[in-house]
């Protein structure tokens, strides 16, 4: 099973409008193509790292991969099926087999709930158990992700942001999916507490054989955690390989320059290989979307898009100047 | 200029959140020198009192919080003897401060240039074409693109990164001779962070500045400060010159720090990252307060209370580990 594909998005696009900004200045439509034909796998057990800076559209794709989001063109296929073609019913159902972990631990949880509650819900909504065994599961969940039973009668605001997102990650596992998309899991926490999830994460892993689409800005933690990582920028998949290859054999530009802006304990700054921002998305560059910060530029930068393509075995990267 | 003699001093700094029972040290006799031309890192997860110490140096703390305890030396005066229209003087002029959110900290109804001559009016009491001339100066020097253009701009114009840039250069106006600068990249990604760290070093060098840095993450610390001190539930645990205390750290709490982040140790990657158990808590009030989630707790650390001392020249820390009686 390992080598099959469990989740594969194919040319997902997601555009959004800026309707609000045009009617007042009565221009034609402008676009923001958060996401713009991204493609990648997921196999069985596998767990791809989606890195990227603010506005990279990461998030989006998480969310439009869920449908939490309605993708404008592609498909997601989730074992097999397009996701985007299911009807409500269906997608309902197969809902239970893919869950999210959200960023911050302090809003995705009910405030009103207690925690037993919270983790009933999973099993309320897909209707899958008789009220009596929904405590006794809830509670096993619990468990599962390190907190003790006697939590279940509590409320969030009286967790840390550890235990919360925590009790987060237990109603995701609550209905054993097979596929976990975790939107920054760890950015809101503390470092010390960032290791004791990134580890409940892997142990999930290993125990119930979860395939995580992890979405972060943090290299270093994507590396530590990830079998395979891909980089977006402006909407777009720049470089996807192995995690061993992406560090090693760095291959785009912009990648080389997130991992030399990395701090490090050897006395050095990180290095600014790269100036100025991420462009204005409603104005759309021609041409590669780095070319206006990119330190190796060249003409045909400015004269094309380029293409994602192979440059060494299951390593691809979308750059004119490399392969 | 002599690098050793001291631009600020703290002594027994101790700040209080609210009252009664439900009261909260949340800085706990601080004592620290900053050294004229230094930069000093206060490095602590939430909850450790390193921003509540940043606050309490120039009183800005909310009404909840109290100094009760403690004096901040600068220009051999006392400022927390100082009376709202003294201090008012310092801040912003000779101490000046950068903070983590670069999105409120600015004025939205202002435009960049007003907010940057401020302090300029008020300060150095410059007329409105010399404030000018120095504003855009000032931009200039903290390398905003089109500065002159950027005058007019208001802060929503503006990237996450160019703000930071309008913040310091407020900062900085009057020629302050401290900076103390609280987390000023962690709302950012991390290739502004690699441009405003680079400034921060190029500025240092430039005007002589003392900063004081205030971070959660050991890596900034090591190419920036020169000397760094880790707090840890409102007191100083740990203080040393960065490099050795990075290297060679004394206390357990700062191993734990340094362990737990994912990097490779010898590049090589690890299967599992070094976690410290639990969470931060002040209950401990009798021994230590890091003996909850120590590794290396022994009896003793629950009991007594570990002095802060020297172990190796201008490299201390509190922990019963270090105590060779």
């Amino acid at each position: 099973m390992v080598n099959q594909n469990l989740l594969e998005v194919r040319n997902l696009k997601k555009y959004f409008s800026d309707i609000a900004l045009n009617s007042f200045n009565g221009t034609k439509f402008s676009v923001v193509k958060a996401v713009d034909g991204v493609s990648f796998n997921i196999r069985y057990g596998e767990s791809l790292g989606l890195v990227g800076e603010t506005g990279s559209g990461k998030s989006t794709v998480g969310r439009a991969v869920l449908r939490l989001i309605e993708p404008t063109s592609g498909e997601v296929l989730f074992k097999g099926k397009n996701l985007l073609k299911l009807p409500s019913e269906e997608l309902r159902n197969i809902r239970k087999e893919m869950q999210m972990v959200f960023q911050d631990p302090y809003g995705s949880l009910n405030p009103k709930m207690t925690v037993q509650r919270i983790l009933e819900e999973p099993f309320r909504i897909h209707q899958l158990l008789d009220t009596r065994s929904f405590k006794d599961r809830a509670l096993e969940t619990l468990s599962k992700v390190g907190l003790s039973s006697e939590y279940g009668e509590r409320y969030p605001h009286e967790f840390s942001g550890g235990q919360r997102q925590r009790i987060g990650i237990a109603r995701a596992i609550a209905l054993n999916p097979d596929l976990i998309i975790a939107d920054e899991p760890v950015s809101a926490l503390d470092v010390s507490i960032q290791a004791q999830i990134i580890n409940l994460l892997q142990d999930l892993k290993e125990s119930m054989g979860i395939s995580y689409l992890f979405i972060s800005h943090d290299m270093e933690v994507v590396e530590h955690f990830c079998d395979r990582v891909a980089v977006m920028y402006f909407g777009k998949i720049v470089e996807l390989a192995s995690s061993e290859d992406i560090y090693q054999r760095t291959s785009h530009p912009y990648t080389k320059a997130l991992l030399s802006a990395v701090p490090n304990l050897e006395g050095k700054l990180p290095q600014a290989t790269v100036g100025g921002d991420i462009p204005n998305p409603a104005n759309f560059p021609s041409g590669c979307a780095f070319s206006s910060r990119c330190p190796i530029k060249e003409k045909v930068c400015d004269e094309s898009d380029p293409p994602l393509k192979e440059v060494a075995p299951d390593h691809f990267a979308a750059c004119h100047l490399i392969g | 200029m002599d690098k050793q003699s001291i631009e600020l001093k703290v002594e027994n700094l101790t700040t209080r959140f609210g009252e009664g029972l439900n009261s909260v040290t949340a800085a706990d006799k601080i004592t620290f020198d900053l050294h004229k031309e230094e930069t000093l890192a206060i490095v602590g997860e939430s909850g450790s009192g390193k921003s509540a110490t940043a606050l309490s140096l120039l009183r800005l703390l909310p009404p909840s919080g109290k100094i009760i305890d403690g004096s901040v030396w600068f220009e051999s005066k006392d400022i927390l003897t100082y009376n709202s229209e003294q201090l008012q003087s310092i801040r912003g002029n000779k101490i000046s401060m950068v903070f983590q959110d670069p999105m409120t900290s600015l004025n939205p109804t202002m435009t960049i240039g007003q907010q940057i001559m401020e302090p300029l009016f008020l300060h150095l009491k410059l007329d409105r074409k010399m404030a000018k001339q120095r504003a855009v100066e000032l931009l200039d020097i903290v390398k905003l693109p089109n500065p002159e253009g950027k005058m007019n701009s208001y802060p929503h114009q503006l990237s996450g990164g160019m703000k930071q840039r309008v913040i310091i250069a407020i900062a900085l106006a009057c020629s302050p001779k401290v900076l103390i600068a609280d987390e000023p990249t962690t709302a950012l990604d991390v290739l502004i962070q690699a441009q405003i760290l680079e400034l921060f070093d190029s500025l240092k060098k430039k005007i002589n500045l003392s900063m004081i840095l205030i971070t959660h993450d050991l890596g900034v610390v090591s190419g920036m400060a020169d000397r760094t001190l880790v707090m840890y539930a409102g007191e100083i645990v740990e203080s040393g010159p960065t490099q050795e205390l990075l290297n060679s750290p004394l206390h357990p709490y700062t191993v734990g720090l340094l362990n737990c982040r994912p990097r490779r140790v010898g590049g090589q990657k690890r299967k599992r990252l070094t976690e410290i158990p639990g969470t931060i808590s002040r209950n401990d009030t009798q021994g230590c307060s890091f003996y909850s989630r120590c590794s290396s707790a022994m009896d003793r650390c629950k009991t007594e209370k570990p002095p802060f001392e020297m172990v190796s020249p201008g490299h201390s820390a509190s922990c019963w580990l270090n105590d060779t009686n």
